[in-house]
């Protein structure tokens, strides 16, 4: 699966960034890609382009707060999850979604 | 050169009962290193935080941070403790405490990069089990310094 994920957290500095690391490691275990777009207290790190957007099959929201530049992601299929929850357990939410997207 | 990691920070062998003894000391121990300018402020950030939603992040540990007026500079503070506290919600056990506490604004980048790179560590699996098997506060500010150095 081509995975995207934006992870904002208020502080913008803990969660957002242990996210990342959790997703990406989580993905690259169960075989997928992934871009994870970082906002936060840098600004916005590794933005995902409209057309990354376009060729994603599903965007991953771990958020607590709103998310920038959200028009990129009007025709993406979405998913969103409290931040602290893709900490803890990004592996089980990418088997979730492999399973709602009829993928394994 | 990085000002955010130091031997200072790191506590090993701390013997907390509760969340509340852990906060309380964190907030003390940045004001007496001069990151806060007051350890009862920085006490009820930390707090009004974790009512937002848990800092609690599996794997035994717990990384309660605060954007405060209280606080000068960014800092971080190692916690090791002996046993697991219950920390914000009766299901979680947390032994292992990475605090950071940030400016209400701020603008140097150099500290915010340290930070998130320290952060991005906190999410890899090796990292956590490297960190779990060290138990000096020397190991530990070895493992990190690194971090900081990139």
């Amino acid at each position: 699966m081509k995975l995207l994920a934006i992870c904002a957290c208020p502080t913008g500095v803990a969660h957002t960034y242990m996210a990342k690391s959790a997703l990406e490691e989580a993905a690259s275990k169960l075989g997928h890609t992934i871009k994870v777009e970082a906002q936060g207290a840098l600004g916005i790190e590794n933005e995902i382009t409209f057309e990354e957007a376009a060729a994603a099959d599903i965007l991953i929201l771990a958020t607590e707060v709103g998310i920038s530049k959200a028009e990129r992601f009007e025709n993406v299929k979405k998913v969103e999850l409290p931040i602290q929850m893709v900490v803890k357990n990004a592996e089980a939410i990418i088997k979730k979604i492999e399973e709602q997207l009829g993928v394994k | 050169m990085n000002k955010i990691i130091t031997k200072e920070t790191i506590y090993v062998n701390t013997n907390f009962k509760n969340q509340n003894e852990i906060m309380e000391f964190l907030a003390l121990e940045l004001e007496k290193n001069n990151k806060s300018n007051s350890s009862e402020k920085t006490v009820k950030d930390f707090f009004k935080r974790e009512e937002e939603f848990s800092t609690y992040v599996g794997n035994e540990i717990a990384i309660p941070h605060c954007k405060s007026e209280s606080i000068i500079e960014p800092a971080l503070l190692i916690v090791k403790n002996l046993e697991t506290i219950t920390w914000t919600n009766n299901d979680e056990y947390a032994k292992n405490f990475f605090a950071i506490a940030m400016p209400d604004k701020y603008h140097n980048n150099t500290h915010l990069i340290i930070l998130s790179r320290l952060a991005s560590q906190l999410g890899k699996s090796d990292f956590i089990n490297q960190f779990n098997s060290l138990n000096t506060e020397h190991e530990i500010y070895e493992l990190f310094k690194e971090i900081g150095d990139e």
